[in-house]
């Protein structure tokens, strides 16, 4: 923790970047003798506040997501170092690998992690209950793209099989039985579109769902309309998506999203043999076009 | 006004009889992941419900306004929510007068009128309620028709019992298509088992009317309040969920001097009912110290550099809105000929695009717009803020945003110690 608030402070104090983006305790402002509750994304631009900067398994939102150029009042900023996580780094990879982001206009301070918890609140021991289901076999503990990479690397967190046999559960059901999951799940949506705002990868200018002229999706929440709006930015994840599970996170109505997410994952790695990489050099299926690709489905 | 002593027996009865008479009643039951959470939802026995269980996750608009589906309005059938939150009922009678201004909003009004909204006193305060520096308190009667002060603190179920009703299971049970039981399962109901062997008194309520609709629900049922030690019982919980919550607001710095029930007021609590008058006044001991200076502050100060500063982990989620107790928004969408609402937080989103693009893109100009909205251009409209200090935004926000920490920090601009300058 202390090399993260050194690393910190001497990049402000340099003046190398103007603001570290990082995480912090949440706490004092409430019932002080409670001590922490949680952690919440912390943005420190004064050296001297470099030591509110934390890093344990309380840490799951992905920050990339302040990185998005949609979150113009942060660029307002200035060039902004940021606590990357591994599978963080990914999401950081795709938006430099789509043009949102130069990749010199940022610092990223890779940290080691030892998987994180599913709810910033819990922690920062990691349970088999309380370990995100992101971090089932994860090959990112330590960071592939980084400018530092500080702390020790942690033991693995507990292997939890939760979502991967919900997915098998999943894909072992009939398509009738199937679609009645997703319908009942998705009718529950109420559209609000939280999954898109906290999303790193969803940067469109003018997202499909806004458009009116013409109205490609029901906008109003009919299960109609909200399978065509789950579907279809799920296709538009694909192969784009890192699995950070800030949309289930995020979903007012519990919405298993990250289950679409990983089963459209599965997919565009068995067909293209590619998982959203943490290098951005490395092309994506839905960004390239190659003459080999496997096209029997248009016959 | 009507008064009685109500035990759980008495409430069931009371929510047996009125679904039997076709009324829906509504009540707190367990929700999310691990069911320690409550929310707002028909129920047909009282045993569904957690009436002292932590602050339901959503707030009681959309029964008055449904988030989704089209609204009709047509068959409404008479509705009871029971065990309301104070902040919630109070929430709801914010909102009539912005859905009864310019534009007279019919089936809004039609569902508060079919509506009899009991609420609770809170006996457990949450590190997040704020009410207390709003002018509400956590037994306001403000938006209620009738209140249940609790007569103990302790009496009832362990506060984190897990519990899982039949109509839950379910539920789940349709989710998990091939019937395996879900994860935890077998954890939950041993929990549940234990829990339930654990002794336990049963709770009692000291049940007052607040109007008419209140009066006519509770006319013949529980017993006549005799004895004076129920009162004192009553002034106990109310005094502590108090106390709690002024703790919050002296923690928040949303005022500065401690406006706890004074000698006074405490005396008045139990002189009112020995002479026949109130049981529980409704917000004594709370005055919205903190916020009065607020609305004219804020409306000179909306190009403030604070504003820069205050939100950088906004991401625009729009959960605060849709969780809030008092946000008014929605959209309507238009479809097949038919006009839908939908709950949405688009004034503080970058949606809401209409002829224009997007009036507010950045986080920061999203955010002071709420605040504003809930502070400044409300309160200079209707003279009272939009807002019940229920907490639940800061709560429910997925980048740690915390609207009564930074309110402190704009009261305490707004209304600087003495001998400080505002800046």
């Amino acid at each position: 923790m202390n090399e993260l608030r050194e690393l910190a402070r001497s990049l402000l104090t340099s003046g190398s970047v103007k603001v570290v983006i990082g995480y912090e305790n949440v706490e004092a402002t409430r019932w002080p003798e409670e001590g922490p509750r949680g952690v919440r994304p912390s943005f420190v631009t004064d050296p001297a506040q470099a030591d509110r900067l934390v890093f344990d398994a309380r840490c799951v939102q992905n920050l990339a997501a302040y990185l998005n150029p949609r979150r113009q009042h942060l660029v307002g900023i200035g060039k902004a170092a940021v606590v990357v996580k591994g599978c963080d780094a990914r999401a950081v990879a795709g938006l430099v690998r789509e043009g949102q982001l130069r990749r010199e206009d940022v610092i990223l301070i890779g940290v080691r992690c030892g998987g994180v918890v599913r709810d910033p609140t819990l922690g920062p021991g990691l349970t088999d209950e309380d370990v995100s289901d992101r971090c089932g076999g994860c090959e990112d503990r330590e960071p592939k793209l980084f400018d530092h990479v500080v702390g020790a690397l942690p033991p693995p967190p507990p292997s939890s099989t939760r979502r991967a046999d919900a997915l098998a559960r999943l894909q072992k059901m009939t398509a009738v039985e199937r679609w009645t999951f997703w319908k009942e799940s998705l009718s529950r949506c109420v559209r609000c579109y939280a999954c898109r705002e906290i999303c790193p990868m969803c940067f469109c200018v003018q997202c499909i769902a806004d458009k009116n002229r013409p109205q490609w999706l029901d906008s109003s929440p009919t299960t109609r309309g909200n399978v065509a709006w789950h579907m279809t930015r799920a296709l538009h994840q694909a192969g784009r998506c890192v699995d950070c599970l800030e949309c289930e996170r995020a979903c007012p109505e519990g919405i298993p999203l990250g289950l679409l997410g990983r089963h459209v994952a599965q997919v565009v790695e068995r067909r293209f043999g590619y998982r959203a990489s943490a290098d951005p050099t490395v092309p994506a299926p839905l960004g390239v076009y190659r003459t080999d690709d496997e096209e029997e489905f248009i016959v | 006004m009507t008064r009685a002593i109500l035990t759980e027996s008495d409430v069931a009865k009371l929510v047996a009889d009125l679904v039997g008479a076709g009324t829906r009643v509504i009540a707190p039951v367990p929700a999310g992941p691990d069911w320690e959470q409550t929310e707002y939802r028909p129920i047909e026995r009282l045993e569904e419900a957690v009436l002292d269980g932590p602050l339901p996750r959503r707030s009681l608009k959309e029964f008055f306004r449904p988030s989704q589906r089209q609204d009709d309005g047509s068959a409404l059938p008479p509705q009871v929510i029971l065990g309301a939150r104070p902040c919630d009922a109070a929430g709801a009678e914010t909102l009539d007068n912005v859905m009864g201004w310019d534009y007279r909003d019919e089936l809004w009004r039609a569902r508060r009128v079919a509506t009899t909204v009991v609420s609770i006193a809170c006996r457990r305060v949450e590190s997040s309620c704020f009410c207390g520096a709003l002018g509400i308190g956590p037994d306001s009667t403000r938006g209620a028709d009738a209140i249940l002060v609790p007569l103990d603190l302790t009496a009832g179920p362990p506060p984190s019992r897990r519990r899982i009703t039949e109509q839950l299971r379910r539920c789940v049970d349709m989710f998990l298509i091939d019937s395996q039981p879900f994860p935890g399962a077998a954890e939950l109901q041993i929990a549940d088992e234990v829990a339930s062997a654990q002794p336990r008194s049963a709770m009692r309520w000291a049940a007052r009317a607040v109007t008419l609709k209140g009066a006519a629900l509770l006319r013949g049922r529980g017993a006549p309040f005799t004895d004076p030690a129920d009162l004192d019982r009553a002034g106990t919980v109310v005094r502590t969920a108090r106390d709690l919550v002024a703790k919050n607001v002296d923690t928040l710095r949303l005022r500065r001097r401690r406006a706890r029930l004074d000698r006074e007021a405490e005396a008045r609590l139990g002189l009112m009912a020995a002479d026949g008058g109130e049981l529980i006044d409704g917000s004594a001991g709370f005055e919205a110290s903190g916020v009065t200076r607020l609305p004219e502050w804020l409306a000179q100060n909306h190009d403030h550099e604070l504003w820069k500063t205050l939100s950088p982990r906004c991401r625009s989620c729009g959960n605060c809105s849709a969780v809030c107790s008092t946000s008014p928004c929605f959209d309507v969408d238009e479809h097949d000929a038919e006009a839908r609402r939908r709950r949405a937080a688009k004034p503080a989103t970058d949606g809401g695009r209409g002829a224009a693009r997007a009036p507010r893109p950045m986080q920061t100009e999203q955010f002071r717009q709420r605040v504003m909205h809930k502070f400044s251009i409300h309160p200079r409209r209707f003279h009272e803020v939009l807002c019940t200090g229920c907490g639940r935004c800061s709560r429910a926000c997925e980048g740690g945003m915390n609207l009564p920490e930074i309110l402190g920090r704009l009261v305490q601009l707004a209304e600087p110690e003495p001998g400080r300058i505002a800046t």
